[in-house]
């Protein structure tokens, strides 16, 4: 699996430009500024339907444009497989797998697997749950499309049911039957997060050992579920109850109060959160080794490499992380780094790929 | 220079007809030129059939499915079990049942389902004449859309009915998620009705 070449128009300070890439190592050099985390952006983006850096897709349109379009084309399991996305400044989005038209943008999620690294993970952990959330589904989406259907249809369930909550002559009957679509896939939801998290939790405590020399054993876990309940029918009865015995309070709130949605991923060591306790470097450690797991899960469950975004990753590590990104990357599948310098690099790129104010260099 | 005048009488057929689903711009003016090369008659006949159509077409007074009776040629058939009641969301989802040619029950139309975000609640659906319908010795099967909309609409049921004598069930998966049933096929249809699943 790999990019062959994205033609990037009106996105970020790409005007109109087509780039195309080694099935290697890939180094995207030039001065500060002049577009190589928007490059990595784009192709996150394309592959992924949201941007690394950012919530507002609208940020991502060229300053006076009013869309972007991403045109990708790449070799999954050696077939030729292409995949575009355009997005209007009114939020209108059009989304073309192979030829298939969509308007959902997550239509383009499950066929290039990606992992990014970059200094802003260490958001991860620092941040509230809605991140960690969205770093489980994004990892979840990427192996099992049963996941992300029934992620998308407990959020529209939840949509219904909140806009139910909000009206005050909502009958108890109607906001009843919203309960049953939201607890079925609320249910499945639950149980597939925390059987990955069992997956990601000892790769994840790998990673960070040999990171951090020794050091503390990671923990991963699923906080904040209705109950611990490990069959899907008794974790559907209890998420119910739940919400029968939330009734009131929900009303009053005018939100669902109980579910996926309040999830968090806890992250901690021998049972201290690690957002609370951890130092600057252990954080930052624990990010990595995050998306270290996620790599190697992707790759077991896919038994292929997930594509590798590296942003400014080296100038911020030390030795021993650079060593294990470094192995990382070593006979790995098609990998992207962005770099200032391309001799700051521990390794020989396949293709050194200079821009210069939104355009390559040749 | 000047402006070329537009031609807005073919551009307004040509919108009208874009405006219809799975239509897309090229293929309404497709559509347009071929509809200007016919003989006049022709046309007259389709502008005709239209009109009448949709002057003449109701919903039949027993399960809302189109009819030019009072009552439809499905509920009136003496060859259709009447206390088989399949349950659908609009009339076009019977086709997929018909088109299957092994259903022997009769048919139900909603007219939508629940949906708080666009305004739709229970009053604006058919459950009414659902409800009349649900007699002793009914058994409704459930075919909604597999949409988050569509569950709740089937949970909806299930609720009211329960403790009703009406056997419930709903069509087994099989049914890709989130589809609507008009466009799944017939065979997946036959399946999926003949492995339903009881509900109460
Ligand atoms: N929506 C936008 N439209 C036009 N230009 C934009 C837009 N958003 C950001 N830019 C420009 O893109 C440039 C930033 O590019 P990018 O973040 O890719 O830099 P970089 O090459 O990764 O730099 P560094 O080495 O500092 O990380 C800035 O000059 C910024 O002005
Ligand atoms: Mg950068
Ligand atoms: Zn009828």
């Amino acid at each position: 699996m790999h990019l062959e070449t994205l033609s990037l128009t009106g996105f970020r300070n790409y005007r109109s430009q087509e780039v195309s890439f080694a099935p290697g190592l890939n180094l995207l050099s030039g001065p500060n500024g002049h577009g190589k985390t928007n490059l990595l952006e784009a192709i996150h983006y394309v592959c992924l339907a949201h941007s690394q850096r950012t919530r507002k897709d609208k940020e991502l349109i060229e300053w006076n444009g009013n869309a972007f379009v991403l045109r990708l084309l790449g070799r999954i399991g050696g077939l030729a497989h292409a995949q575009s996305v355009e997005y209007a400044e009114t939020g209108a989005k059009r989304v073309k797998v192979n030829g298939r038209e969509s308007k959902r943008l997550s239509d383009l999620i499950g066929h290039f697997e990606v992992v990014s690294f970059s200094p802003e993970d260490l958001d991860l952990i620092r941040s509230g749950p809605q991140l960690r959330r969205r770093f489980l589904d994004i990892l979840l989406c990427q192996f099992s499309l049963d996941y992300l259907d029934t992620l998308r249809h407990y959020n529209q369930a939840l949509k219904q049911r909140n806009s139910l909550l909000k009206q005050a002559g909502a009958g108890n009957d109607v906001l009843a039957a919203y309960d049953a679509p939201l607890v079925e896939a609320g249910a499945r939801i639950t149980l597939m997060r925390r059987r990955a998290l069992a997956d990601l939790a000892p790769l994840a405590r790998d990673c960070y050992r040999s990171i951090s020399d020794g050091g503390e054993d990671l923990e991963l876990a699923l906080s904040g579920c209705v109950s611990e309940a490990e069959e899907e029918p008794a974790l559907r009865e209890d998420f119910h109850r739940k919400l029968l015995a939330l009734r009131g309070t929900e009303r009053e709130a005018g939100l669902t109060l109980a579910g996926p949605h309040r999830e968090d991923l806890a992250i901690s060591f021998s049972g201290k959160a690690v957002r609370d306790f951890g130092s600057q470097g252990q954080k930052r450690s624990v990010a990595l080794s995050l998306k270290l797991a996620s790599a190697r899960l992707l790759d077991a469950r896919n038994r292929r490499p997930p594509i590798l975004l590296l942003d400014d990753v080296f100038a911020e590590l030390d030795e021993t992380r650079r060593l294990r990104i470094g192995e990382l990357i070593r006979g790995q599948g098609q990998v992207f780094i962005a770099n200032p310098r391309a001799a700051d690099l521990p390794f020989q790129a396949e293709k050194i790929i200079t821009l210069r104010c939104g355009r390559v260099v040749v | 220079m000047d402006q070329e005048p537009k031609e807005i009488i073919i551009e307004n057929l040509i919108s009208q007809l874009a405006g219809l689903p799975s239509i897309g711009r090229k293929t309404a003016q497709r559509l347009a030129y071929h509809l200007l090369a016919q003989e006049e008659g022709a046309v007259q006949e389709l502008a005709r059939a239209l009109n009448e159509a949709k002057a003449r077409i109701h919903a039949c007074s027993s399960c809302g499915n189109y009819t030019e009776r009072a009552v439809c040629r499905i509920c009136s058939s003496d060859r259709r079990q009447g206390n088989l009641i399949c349950v659908v969301e609009k009339p076009a989802d019977i086709l997929a049942f018909e088109r299957s040619g092994s259903y022997p029950g009769v048919y139900h139309v909603l007219g939508g389902s629940i949906s708080p975000l666009d305004g739709i609640g229970p009053a604006d659906l058919n459950f009414a004449r659902l409800w009349e319908r649900s007699a002793a010795g009914v058994e409704l099967i459930l075919a909604l859309n597999t949409n988050a909309e569509g569950e709740a609409t089937a949970s909806y049921i299930a609720q009211k009915l329960h403790g009703s004598s009406v056997k419930i069930s709903r069509l087994a998966r099989g049914i890709p998620v989130g589809s609507e049933l008009e466009y799944v096929d017939e065979l997946t249809v036959q399946r999926a009705l003949e492995s339903r699943v009881e509900v109460i």
